[in-house]
């Protein structure tokens, strides 16, 4: 059963997605990018498969989240305004506030686009696009991105599987870093052929092929989402205008 | 006589950085409305012949190429692999590989090519039920195509190809991952394609199965042509054909132990059923399978208890799984596609926890060890080796699994030199693994689990594209492992060689073992539900057409099984 969100046309979320994007990258404030961080997740929960999405999103999150802060906030004291001294390390608000929004930047990006990924099929995604005038090339491009997380999701629980069978025990940092060899190795040998057998497979399906594609799935679409990612477009080129045109005009 | 629709003139490849040459002045010419089949051993050029008359040859696998090849009115050196779709396709032996992942459903990616070729939907959804009900997939229809089980995906990829309709269809080993119904029953789809005028190319390494299918087989041999002939001719003969077929191991036994009345040996089971004597009793055996009443332990080495387990799916997989297996024990693991084999085998080293129920090595419950801990007691060899390929070279390969196991670098270096010695790789110890033909990659990935000396054994379609030698060495692998009083399972489809290879026969269907017995007690009842299931292996198999009932039929089964290993 999908909701509302998932049956939307695959432009309209990914209009939205986009828009949501566009304005975290364009906003000053750490208080604007977090709402738009908000909007973000709750696109995420009106979608069918919410549980799921939610499930993913702390791998990406907390990684980058560890890492900004150590980096900007911690390591880099020289250039902190307004410093406080805490436990032997110097930090600044300031600088947390400024890393913040770098961090509420990515993890908009990360929800509004993996919600649209995870909602929308492949085959639909790349019809909607390609019907608006996408090269196959470019296609050709976005399909092979779009494959390779879950193509390697998907070899790299082989892999673990296949080195565990063997005795491959990981419990601590010293036996992770020892199993990065039998795990990586593999993974990479078989991205690049991977790649290569993709190519072939499509090329076997004939996707390269001049001929106008017949499309089996019709895409519903509306005036009312037609007239939304007007809006959404309108809204975003204005945003841009609005805000380099105060930047750099005297 | 029918016309030539596939001709090769002194064609001649060499891939990119090699010096020997993997097509060598080939020439040949197949003519429409007829099933040719490609067989000969590992690194004959077979895959390559395929590949390159598919258009995939300089376009993706670069080399030096000369001569001519004509497929259809085109030349496959200088069409591109779509623009050749029209004329000829080929399915490649991995199956996965040949999924675009773009469809997210079966239908969709059976209909993809059509789609991009253009074709009307009302057609384009005819060809594409037409061929789902070919390949007895249609129950698939709506699902993910990577969800589905090694040989489903397999039944798709020839679905897509059969799709397309093109008149020239080339295959490359299809059979590798089908269990045998599918087996037979794309023997017969691909006997009605040519009766229709469709020209179908195989590359095989099932030589009963050539025998029964093909009008004609060429056998190439470090890329140049050995033999070709009617499959009489070349099948029946272990020179010309580079290998023998179960059924001509069967018909020269069969003459040695005096119960064969005709001149010439068989090359398909009818002609064993014509020429085995039902009314002659066979001499005794020789070395006798494993039978109920030898000692087996008290205490099994696995045991599954009630084991239940479902895909988050909410699909069931395995319902009410009760199991054990014996210290010693040669094991066949049968099921159709999708079964729940590869699931249940996930389930004896804890890669997989069971929903209900429980699983115990050596009488202790897995619980939530980790798998690795596991693998002095149970070890896995999966289908696709590469997944578990990675040192630089295959003594490095063979030394990473005893190298986990906390054991002294002496008893680490007996271990890789036995498993190096029995899976006949010392000449290759020094070789990247990549750098051996695939056949070998494959043993070097069973001499690596071999290596562990682990309680239990599994290996996971061990035969798949292995020539004789390979399979040869494999037996002797085996063998080595249940004399050292190891526990062997076979997951394969390849019913000949496990019923040679095995004492015990488990079937699985629906997730469920609906047959678990010693090949030497097998019942008529369980002799047939074996047959509807899977097939059965070529002595039984015989026996059966000759309307001997178990009772009476098992000294000709046992006996023939005997002839064959």
């Amino acid at each position: 059963m999908q909701s509302s969100y998932d049956r939307l046309h695959p432009l309209t979320k990914l209009t939205w997605a986009v828009l949501l994007i566009g304005c975290a990258y364009l906003s000053p404030s750490f208080w604007v990018s977090a709402l738009l961080f908000v909007i973000a997740l709750l696109t995420t929960s009106v979608s069918e498969g919410r549980s799921s999405i939610f499930r993913v999103y702390p791998l990406f999150f907390v990684p980058i989240t560890v890492s900004l802060l150590l980096i900007r906030g911690i390591l880099i004291p020289d250039t902190l305004t307004n410093p406080i001294s805490m436990a032997g390390l110097t930090i600044s608000l300031d600088a947390l506030a400024a890393v913040g929004i770098l961090i509420l930047r990515y993890c908009t990006l990360v929800a509004a686009l993996f919600t649209v990924i995870r909602t929308t099929p492949t085959a639909l995604l790349m019809q909607a696009l390609a019907e608006k005038g996408l090269p196959r090339s470019i296609e050709f491009i976005l399909l092979m991105a779009l494959q390779i997380i879950p193509d390697m999701k998907l070899r790299a629980d082989a892999i673990l599987e296949a080195q565990q069978s063997r005795g491959l025990v990981i419990t601590s940092l010293p036996t992770r870093i020892r199993a990065l060899v039998p795990l990586v190795g593999p993974l990479v040998v078989g991205a690049l052929v991977d790649v290569e057998e993709r190519a072939m497979a499509l090329e076997l399906r004939a996707f390269a092929a001049t001929n106008r594609p017949t499309r089996m799935d019709v895409l519903v679409d509306s005036r009312r989402q037609h007239v939304a990612r007007t809006l959404c477009i309108g809204a975003l080129i204005l945003l841009v205008v609005g805000t380099f045109g105060i930047r750099y005009l005297p | 006589m029918n016309d030539t629709i596939v001709s090769t003139s002194d064609l001649t490849f060499t891939y990119a950085r090699r010096s020997t040459p993997a097509l060598h002045g080939l020439t040949m010419q197949i003519e429409s409305g007829t099933v040719t089949a490609i067989i000969g051993p590992a690194g004959a050029g077979k895959s390559t012949l395929c590949a390159l008359l598919a258009g995939f040859m300089p376009q993706f696998f670069r080399g030096v190429v000369s001569g001519t090849a004509v497929v259809d009115g085109q030349s496959p050196l200088d069409a591109s692999v779509h623009a050749l779709l029209p004329h000829v396709t080929v399915v490649l032996s991995q199956a996965s590989t040949q999924i675009s992942g773009v469809c997210d459903t079966v239908a969709g990616e059976v209909g993809f090519a059509l789609q991009n070729l253009g074709f009307p939907v009302a057609e384009i959804r005819g060809r594409v039920t037409e061929a789902l009900i070919t390949m007895e997939i249609a129950h698939l229809a709506e699902r993910f195509p990577f969800q589905l089980s090694g040989g489903q995906q397999q039944r798709m990829v020839i679905a897509a190809a059969l799709a397309l309709n093109p008149p020239v269809l080339v295959f490359d080993e299809p059979t590798a991952q089908l269990d045998p119904p599918t087996v037979a029953a794309l023997g017969v789809t691909l006997r009605q394609l040519a009766a229709t005028g469709k020209t179908i190319i195989v590359a095989e390494q099932h030589l009963d199965w050539v025998a029964a299918y093909a009008d004609r087989v060429l056998v190439l041999n470090k890329g140049q042509m050995h033999a070709d002939g009617p499959p009489a001719d070349i099948i029946g003969s272990a020179g010309a054909a580079l290998g023998r077929s179960y059924a001509l191991r069967l018909s020269t036994f069969a003459t040695k132990s005096g119960i064969w009345r005709d001149t010439a040996p068989a090359t398909t089971i009818d002609e064993l059923v014509a020429g085995i004597d039902p009314t002659t009793q066979p001499p005794p055996f020789t070395k006798p399978l494993r039978a109920a009443s030898d000692a087996i332990p008290a205490q099994p080495v696995l045991e599954c208890a009630s084991v239940q387990f479902a895909y988050p799916n909410g699909i069931p997989v395995l319902t009410d799984v009760d199991l054990m297996l014996y210290r010693g024990e040669r094991i066949a693991l049968l099921g159709r596609n999708g079964a729940g084999k590869s699931t249940l085998l996930r389930h004896f080293n804890g890669l997989l926890r069971p929903h209900a129920g429980t699983v115990s090595v050596n009488g202790i419950p897995i619980g939530k060890r980790a798998p690795g801990t596991l693998a002095q007691q149970m070890s896995i060899v999966f289908q696709d080796v590469r997944n578990q390929l990675f040192a630089a070279s295959v003594q490095a390969e063979v030394a990473y699994g005893p190298s986990l196991l906390g054991i002294t670098s002496a008893e680490q270096t007996r271990r890789v030199e036995s498993a190096l010695a029995v899976c006949a790789l010392q000449s290759d110890a020094g070789t990247h693994p990549y750098d051996l033909p695939v056949a070998r990659r494959r043993l070097v990935a069973t001499a690596a689990i071999m290596a562990l000396e682990s309680d239990i054994i599994a290996l996971d379609e061990p035969t798949a594209g292995l020539d004789d030698d390979s399979i040869k060495t494999l037996t002797e692998a085996i063998s080595a492992c249940t004399a050292a009083g190891r526990t062997v399972v076979l997951v394969t489809h390849d019913l000949n060689f496990c019923a040679t290879q095995t004492d015990r026969v488990i079937l699985l269907a629906g997730g469920r073992i609906i047959l678990d017995a010693r090949w030497t007690e097998l019942t008529d009842t369980q002799i047939d539900v074996l047959a509807e299931q899977v097939g059965l292996p070529l002595g039984f198999d015989v026996a059966r057409r000759c309307g001997i009932t178990a009772g009476t039929a098992l000294h000709v089964c046992i006996t023939a099984a005997e002839g064959l290993r």
